[in-house]
C-alpha cells in the first residue's frame, strides 16, 4: 500500500523544551489515522510540523512520496488540507463565503469563482449537510454545524490528505459520532486519507484504520486499536490504571480509566 | 448578495461609491466662505473661460487642492484602517488609535526640525517614525491570543501617549518658526493644501492602492487564523509584512501632508462592513472611495460650521470617530 504521510525522524524544541525526538511513523494512503497520547506528548506539535505551519529542523516529513520542504504554499494546499481545533469568527463571513475559501488554492490572487468553484462548493456543503445554513454568519450556527462548515472548506481545497486537530473535541456525544461517520463517509467515498489528534481514545478506536500513541515525544506504539491499546503500556504513560474490554458494538477494544475509589474493586 | 458574482459586486461598489465620491467633491468645492449658488459654481467647472474669473481661481486654487488632500487623506486612513483590522484581527485597531499616526508625526517633526525638504526628507523620517511605532505596538500586544484585543488597545494608549509627549517635548525644545503652525497640523490641516502637494501624496499613494487591492483575498483568508491561511497555501510572513509596510507608509505620506485626523480608519470600514459584508475585494475599493467621499464631507463640515475661519478636520472626526469606538468596545464586550 501507498504511504500517505512518512515521518521520518523529526524532532522539534520550543526553546530547551524538547517535544519531539527522533519520531518515526508511516500513514498508508486512504487510511483513517488517528494520533493518540497525553497531555504535552507533543501531538499537536506534530500536527503543526505534518501540516507546515511549523518547520522542522532534523529529519523529514514526505507528504504523498515528496519531502514536505519541496512543496510550494498552494502547491501543497491543493493536496493536504488542514482543519484546526477551533477557529475565531471576529468577522461575520457567510457559510458559503467561507466554503469559497478553500477554492483559493486553485485561483489566482484576487480569488474570482468560477461556475466550477460553485459547483464544487455546493457539493461539499451538500455532503456535509451545511447546503441549508448558506447564508448564515459562523457566529448564528452551533459548533457541531460550525466544525462541518470548516470540513467542508477543506474538502473544496481538492485534498488527498485531511488533517484535522482534535475536531470533535468540542462537541457533544451525539454531534460527535455524526462528525466522525462524516469523515468515515468522506474516506470511503472519496479515498482522502484521514489523520486526526484525537483526546478521545474510544471514539478514536472505533474508527480508526491505524493509531499511532505516542508519549514523551516518541512513537510508543502502532498499528490496529487492539494492538495499540495495551492496558499495561497505557498506565504507564498516562499514569492511572486503565480496564480493557470489547465495545459492544463490534470487535474493537474499549478502555476505562480507573478512579481512586474503584482501584480497590481491580 | 452571495449569489452575485464577487466581480459584479465590486464594479457596482465602485460605480456607486464613485458616483457619491464626485457629489461630495461637488459640494466641497462649492461651498465655502464666499457663498455663491451651487449652480454658478457648476458653470463655473464646466465653463471656467465664461465665467467670473475671481470665482475660477478660489474655486480651482484654493479649494481644488484642498478638496483632493481631504479626498486622499480619507482614502488612506480609511484603507489603513482595514488593513490593520484585517491584520491584527481586531475590528478596532486603526492608525491613530495604535499610535502609528503618532509615530508619522514626531518623525515629520524631527523631520522638520532638521531642517529636511518636505518630499522626501520629512516623509522619511515620518514613515521611519510610523515603522517603529508599528513594530513597538505588535511586539506589545502579540503572545497569548485571549489578551491579545485588549493588550493592543492598551499598547496602544501607552504608545501614543508617549507620542503626544515626545512632540510636546520637541516643540518645547525648538525655537523654530517653522514649527509655529504645528499645533493646528497636529490636530488635521487640509487649509495649507496646494496642488504640488497633492501631486506629490496622489504619486506616493496609488501603488500602495494596488498592492493593497491585490492582496485583499489574502486578507479574507488571514481572517480566518494564521494556522488555517497557511495550510490555504498564503504566504504569511511576506503578506503581512508587504500590507504593513505599504499601509504605515501611504500613513505616514499622509500624516506629513495633512496631520493628525483620528478615528476616520474606524469609521468608514466599519460602516462599510455592516453594509457591504466582511469581504476585502469589496472593501478595499469601498474604503478608498467611501473614506475619500467621507473626509471631504468632514472637511466641509469644518469650513462650515465656525462663525468665522474654521476648524481643524480632525475635531470633526474624533467627535463623530470617538463615540462609535466607545460603542463598539461596549459591544464587543458584552
Amino acid at each position: 500500500m501507498d504511504v500517505a504521510v512518512s515521518v521520518q525522524g523529526i524532532s522539534h524544541a520550543y526553546g530547551k523544551n524538547r517535544v519531539l525526538d527522533n519520531l518515526w511513523f508511516d500513514v498508508p494512503q486512504g487510511a483513517f489515522f488517528t494520533i493518540i497520547g497525553p497531555n504535552g506528548s507533543g501531538k499537536s506539535t506534530l500536527m503543526r510540523l505534518i501540516s507546515g505551519v511549523l518547520r522542522y529542523g532534523a529529519g523529514d516529513v514526505q507528504l504523498l512520496g515528496r519531502s514536505l520542504k519541496s512543496y510550494g504554499g498552494k502547491q501543497l494546499a491543493k493536496r493536504v488540507a488542514y482543519v484546526p481545533q477551533t477557529v475565531s469568527a471576529e468577522f461575520p463571513f457567510s457559510v458559503q463565503e467561507l466554503v469559497m475559501l478553500g477554492r483559493s488554492p486553485h485561483q489566482g490572487m484576487l480569488g474570482m469563482n468560477s461556475g466550477k468553484d460553485y459547483e464544487i462548493a455546493r457539493q461539499a456543503m451538500a455532503f456535509t449537510n451545511v447546503d441549508h445554513l448558506k447564508e448564515r454568519t459562523l457566529d448564528q450556527i452551533s459548533g457541531g454545524e460550525r466544525q462541518r462548515v470548516f470540513i467542508a472548506r477543506a474538502i473544496c481545497q481538492g485534498p488527498e490528505i485531511m488533517l484535522l486537530d482534535e475536531p470533535a473535541s468540542a462537541l457533544d456525544l451525539a454531534h460527535q459520532v455524526m462528525l466522525m461517520d462524516l469523515l468515515d463517509r468522506l474516506k470511503q467515498e472519496t479515498g482522502i486519507t484521514i489523520v486526526m489528534v484525537s483526546h478521545d481514545i474510544n471514539l478514536a478506536a472505533m474508527y480508526s484504520d491505524e493509531m499511532v500513541l505516542i508519549a514523551g515525544g516518541s512513537v510508543v506504539k502502532k498499528g490496529p486499536a487492539d494492538h495499540v491499546l495495551d492496558a499495561r503500556v497505557l498506565e504507564d504513560i498516562f499514569g492511572c490504571p486503565f480496564l480493557i474490554d470489547t465495545n459492544p458494538l463490534g470487535n474493537v477494544p474499549r478502555i476505562f480509566p480507573v478512579p481512586d475509589k474503584f482501584k480497590s474493586l481491580i | 448578495m452571495t449569489h452575485r458574482s464577487i466581480a459584479f459586486r465590486i464594479t457596482l461598489v465602485t460605480v456607486v461609491l464613485s458616483l457619491f465620491l464626485g457629489l461630495a467633491m461637488f459640494l466641497g468645492l462649492g461651498i465655502g466662505s464666499t457663498s455663491q449658488g451651487l449652480s454658478t459654481v457648476w458653470k463655473t467647472l464646466v465653463s471656467p473661460e465664461t465665467s467670473d474669473s475671481t470665482m475660477t481661481a478660489i474655486i480651482w486654487r484654493i479649494r481644488f487642492p484642498r478638496v483632493l488632500m481631504a479626498m486622499m487623506a480619507g482614502a488612506v486612513l480609511s484603507t489603513g484602517g482595514l488593513v490593520f483590522q484585517a491584520l491584527l484581527r481586531n475590528p478596532l485597531a486603526e492608525p491613530y488609535i495604535l499610535g502609528v499616526s503618532g509615530g508619522s508625526a514626531i518623525g515629520a517633526i524631527i523631520g522638520i526640525i532638521l531642517g529636511l525638504s518636505r518630499f522626501p526628507g520629512v516623509g522619511i523620517t515620518a514613515f521611519m517614525g510610523s515603522m517603529v511605532t508599528l513594530v513597538l505596538v505588535v511586539i506589545m500586544s502579540s503572545g497569548r491570543s485571549s489578551l491579545k484585543k485588549d493588550s493592543m488597545l492598551l499598547s496602544g494608549v501607552v504608545v501614543n501617549s508617549f507620542c503626544s509627549a515626545v512632540i510636546m517635548f520637541l516643540i518645547s525644545l525648538t525655537q523654530n518658526n517653522k514649527i509655529h503652525n504645528i499645533m493646528f497640523w497636529l490636530m488635521g490641516d487640509l487649509s495649507s493644501s496646494d496642488l504640488n502637494q497633492a501631486g506629490i501624496l496622489a504619486m506616493s499613494i496609488i501603488p500602495c492602492f494596488i498592492i493593497i487591492f491585490v492582496l485583499s483575498h489574502a486578507m479574507n483568508i488571514l481572517l480566518m487564523g494564521s494556522e488555517m491561511a497557511h495550510s490555504m497555501g498564503v504566504n504569511i510572513r511576506v503578506v503581512t509584512s508587504v500590507l504593513l509596510i505599504t499601509s504605515s507608509f501611504m500613513v505616514s505620506a499622509t500624516v506629513c501632508h495633512c496631520g493628525l485626523m483620528g478615528f476616520v480608519g474606524l469609521v468608514v470600514p466599519h460602516i462599510f462592513r455592516l453594509a457591504l459584508g466582511p469581504d476585502h475585494r469589496v472593501l478595499v475599493p469601498a474604503c478608498i472611495l467611501g473614506g475619500g467621499a467621507y473626509m471631504v464631507l468632514c472637511d466641509l463640515l469644518a469650513r462650515w460650521i465656525p462663525r468665522q475661519g474654521e476648524m481643524p478636520v480632525g475635531v470633526i472626526t474624533a467627535m463623530i470617530g470617538a463615540p462609535l469606538f466607545i460603542m463598539l468596545l461596549k459591544r464587543g464586550r458584552s
